[in-house]
């Protein structure tokens, strides 16, 4: 891979690894981390990708690989609070502000089966493949993060903050 | 949902830094954080032995051992019981090896006040 073509993947697809990275650490700093070592290895990789949906989903299968291993690691950084991280991402509505807090207080085994089914748009059976579980796995998680995430929400909208 | 879920995270964005350090990592330099677990290792070079010299055998009793690529440079002893070292790629790091902490700490040179704090609280609630 070439100089050029790295800084185009690098660039498309840094903030999307970033997301998927924070599903699992909750920490910026370490998310980044995250992505850049996927795209590092994206670089070095020996064989050639075959197409644009092969670059993208290698690297969001690197990218949760890490993720597990990060998991595991003693090394973590300290972490901000959610929410002090969640002002400064500059949200245009209560809707989307009380979205974000309400899916990364879900469990990280919950979060990352949506996030991957509604910002990657892959489906159970990919979701699956990526996660390294079963179909019924991913559609129970999926099932109890909505039911979560309307508990949550709806709270919020008692509270009058949505 | 799938919309207001897309509109929010769309807001979540890698840093700059992040993006030009993988540009360097390819070159082979090595990132700070990423170096983190190897630069503990660190505890096993000859500093470390001199400073569980020093403090009677404390040090030692409570690390863990590891071994780093490379070795480490530099190594210099300072008067607050912390041992700083350089690392293959010139990056530095300062161990405390203060008997009175439970394990060893190791701090990022960029390592903020409330993260200190933070690692210490976390250390004296897991001492409790």
């Amino acid at each position: 891979m070439d100089e050029a073509q790295f800084e185009d993947i690098a660039k498309r697809y840094r903030d999307r690894l970033f997301a998927i990275a924070f599903q699992y650490t909750k920490s910026a700093a370490d998310a980044d981390d995250m992505a850049q070592i996927a795209l590092i290895k994206c670089y070095h990789a020996e064989k050639p990708f075959e197409n644009e949906q092969h670059i993208r989903n290698w690297l969001i299968r690197v990218t949760v690989n890490e993720c597990k291993r990060y998991l595991v690691s003693p090394w973590r950084r300290y972490t901000a609070p959610i929410e002090d991280y969640a002002e400064t991402l500059g949200f245009e509505t209560p809707e989307q502000s009380s979205l974000f807090l309400a899916v990364m207080a879900l469990p990280q085994k919950y979060r990352v089966p949506i996030h991957l089914y509604y910002y990657e748009e892959y489906s159970v059976r990919e979701v699956a493949q990526i996660l390294g579980l079963r179909e019924s796995a991913v559609q129970t998680r999926l099932l109890r993060a909505r039911q979560k995430l309307k508990q949550t929400l709806e709270g919020f909208r008692d509270e009058g903050t949505l | 949902m799938k919309e207001l879920y897309k509109q929010t995270f769309s807001h979540l964005h890698a840093s700059g830094n992040a993006f030009q350090e993988a540009g360097q990592m390819k070159t082979g330099r090595i990132r700070k954080s990423l170096v983190i677990g190897a630069a503990a290792a660190a505890l096993m070079a000859t500093a470390a032995s001199a400073a569980n010299a020093a403090t009677d055998g404390a040090f030692f009793a409570h690390i863990l051992s590891f071994t780093i690529p490379g070795g480490v440079d530099n190594v210099s002893y300072n008067d607050d019981g912390t041992i700083t070292f350089q690392v293959e790629d010139g990056a530095y790091y300062t161990v405390t090896g203060n008997k009175d902490t439970d394990h060893a700490e190791l701090y990022f040179e960029d390592a903020t006040e409330d993260e200190i704090a933070a690692a210490e609280k976390n250390r004296s609630r897991s001492a409790e």
